[in-house]
């Protein structure tokens, strides 16, 4: 199993967010995080790319457990910020450049890498631009390409088409299933229709507690025997959830 | 290491770049350069004036610097999250606080050693309580703009940061014109005017006191960083200057109420620096030699204190939520 994540709690003061949380995502999973604001996805992502230790459970990458050997388990993450962060006075290819190097790169396999980067995720115009002067749908490619640029064995992103066009959108989207022939993917998104364009597996998620855990297949036949759509069940799961 | 190596230079980098960054070297820089004319007229005072006043502007400006390249390089990158790009590389928490203080205090080496070398040169334009250097006047301010130009070209023409291109070029020029100045003015001087005070101030005796406000730059970006880790930018600079301030007296008042060496006085120099050991004005002032002892001594105590504000930095980041505003 790529992705294991068993047993996890997160606090924040008294407040628990993430509650028993369980999840498995082998290589060519796409697993669709989904849940309403403040379920505890982000946490969760946080907690599951060692950006953030939880307050128990444990995590394991490609069998690495992520609070043993964070170094080891963090070369085999690739992760996808919300709201792609970035370092905005460098240039994409500086940029690509310096993270790459935090992995270890150097020489001919870095310039390797950037540049493949780079053509992944179509930034070729772009590569000598200051990220400041770029659009968003253009930050999120930079922030993309500098989360499969060493390769990972596990892709975790937050919210990865937000904010892009339908043009952009469909980019990232064929790029996620071009890397699932290698990768455990989980992509967290408010989208239901990301979730049927690219995901095999759903993960709902409402107030830190598991709903839903299944194929998109089980996911839509739930829908289907509610007499249903995905938002219809969505909002029937976590509205009763709620109340 | 390397990866600490890589952050720690490009916090630096990052810190150079700041716009505000070169406006607070510029501001320095100006002031010391006029504090000739500001102590003229001053009765054989004149060399004493620009020294203290140059001295407590680099000190000043280094706690306004250091505040703002921690808020720069710690607060803003886990407020828009970039720290969550790095921490999820192969960078352990102890990595990323170490590195960003070491660049942080890189950026503020340059700052003071730029800000000591304008103070080695304003010493030498004030030549007398009558007269200025008006050559060296003009050199000085010259290099402020041929630097000036130097980054306004880079930028232009290979998009590069002006500030930090500009901070650079002072960087060169400004010791260089010291060293150059310091060396004709010791061979136009007789021996006797060498032994005035009010003509002539001795590098040996300059430089040792101006390196000792390196220490105490280091100390404020260190406390500086550790704070950030917590408070913005405002809070910060707020701690910082209530540290300064009361770093200032606080010792005096303890030798007075507990007796000087005692434990309460101890106590007090361990939990708020005792600025008053990186200035040497008076000994300045007396063109008296700071002894080697001293010098040491001072750096043990800075190496001690920075070592326990990055021990409290790494207590409180490793303990922080990162991103606040991207969760």
């Amino acid at each position: 199993m790529m992705i294991e994540a068993e047993h996890l709690f997160k606090r924040y003061g008294t407040r628990l967010v993430v509650n028993d949380l369980s999840l498995h995502v082998e290589v060519g999973d796409v697993l669709g995080f989904i849940g309403p604001n403040g379920a505890g996805k982000t946490t969760t992502m946080k907690m599951i790319s060692g950006v953030m230790p939880p307050y128990a459970g444990t995590v394991r990458i490609d069998g690495i457990d992520i609070e043993a050997e964070p170094r080891l388990a963090k070369s085999r993450i690739g992760f996808l910020p919300e709201n792609a962060p970035l370092h905005m006075t460098m240039t994409v290819r500086a940029f690509l450049a310096y993270t790459g190097r935090l992995h270890g790169f150097g020489g001919r396999e870095l310039a390797r890498r950037v540049d493949r980067a780079i053509e992944r995720c179509a930034l070729k115009e772009a590569a000598g631009q200051e990220i400041e002067s770029l659009s968003k749908g253009y930050k999120r490619r930079v922030c993309l390409a500098q989360s499969i640029l060493h390769d990972p064995k596990a892709l975790i992103m937050d919210e990865p088409t937000d904010g892009l066009d339908p043009n952009q959108k469909r980019q990232i989207r064929e790029l996620i299933l071009s890397l699932r022939e290698e990768t455990a993917v989980i992509i967290s998104t408010h989208i239901l229709e990301e979730v049927d364009a690219v995901c095999s597996r759903v993960f709902l998620l409402c107030r830190g507690k598991t709903l839903f855990d299944g194929t998109k297949d089980e996911f839509r036949a739930k829908a289907d025997a509610l007499h249903t759509d995905l938002a219809g069940l969505f909002a029937n799961m976590t509205e009763g959830e709620r109340s | 290491m390397f990866t600490i190596f890589r952050l720690s230079m490009n916090a630096c980098r990052e810190c150079l770049r700041e716009p505000v960054f070169y406006l607070m070297l510029l501001a320095a820089l100006i002031m010391i350069g006029l504090f000739p004319y500001f102590a003229m007229f001053v009765f054989r005072q004149q060399i004493r004036l620009v020294c203290d006043s140059s001295m407590a502007t680099t000190m000043l400006f280094g706690l306004f610097a250091a505040v703002l390249c921690s808020a720069r390089t710690i607060s803003r990158e886990m407020k828009n999250g970039t720290v969550l790009l790095l921490m999820s590389k192969p960078v352990s928490r102890f990595s990323f606080v170490i590195a960003k203080i070491c660049g942080i205090l890189i950026s503020l080496t340059l700052f003071v050693f730029i800000c000591n070398a304008a103070t080695w040169l304003s010493v030498l334009i004030a030549k007398d309580q009558f007269r200025l250097s008006q050559p060296l006047l003009i050199l000085y301010f010259g290099a402020i703009a041929i630097a000036a130009l130097y980054g306004g070209i880079r930028n232009f023409a290979s998009q590069k940061s002006f500030s930090s291109n500009a901070t650079v070029a002072m960087a060169v020029l400004f010791p260089i014109l010291a060293a150059v100045s310091q060396v004709v003015r010791a061979r136009d001087l007789s021996d006797y005017l060498k032994s005035d005070p009010e003509s002539y101030m001795a590098a040996d005796v300059l430089v040792p006191a101006l390196c000792l406000l390196f220490f105490a730059v280091w100390i404020m970006g260190v406390i500086s960083s550790a704070l950030a880790t917590r408070m913005e930018i405002v809070g910060n600079l707020m701690v910082c200057l209530l540290l300064f301030l009361t770093g200032m007296v606080l010792h005096y008042f303890a030798a007075k109420a507990f007796g000087t060496g005692s434990a309460g006085a101890l106590l007090c120099t361990s939990l708020v620096p005792n600025w008053q050991s990186f200035w040497m004005a008076d000994a300045l002032a007396n063109r008296c030699h700071i002894p080697a002892s001293y010098f040491i001594w001072t750096l043990v105590y800075s190496v001690l204190y920075c070592a326990a504000w990055i021990g409290w930095a790494f207590f409180l980041f490793q303990d922080s939520e990162l991103a606040r505003d991207t969760r």
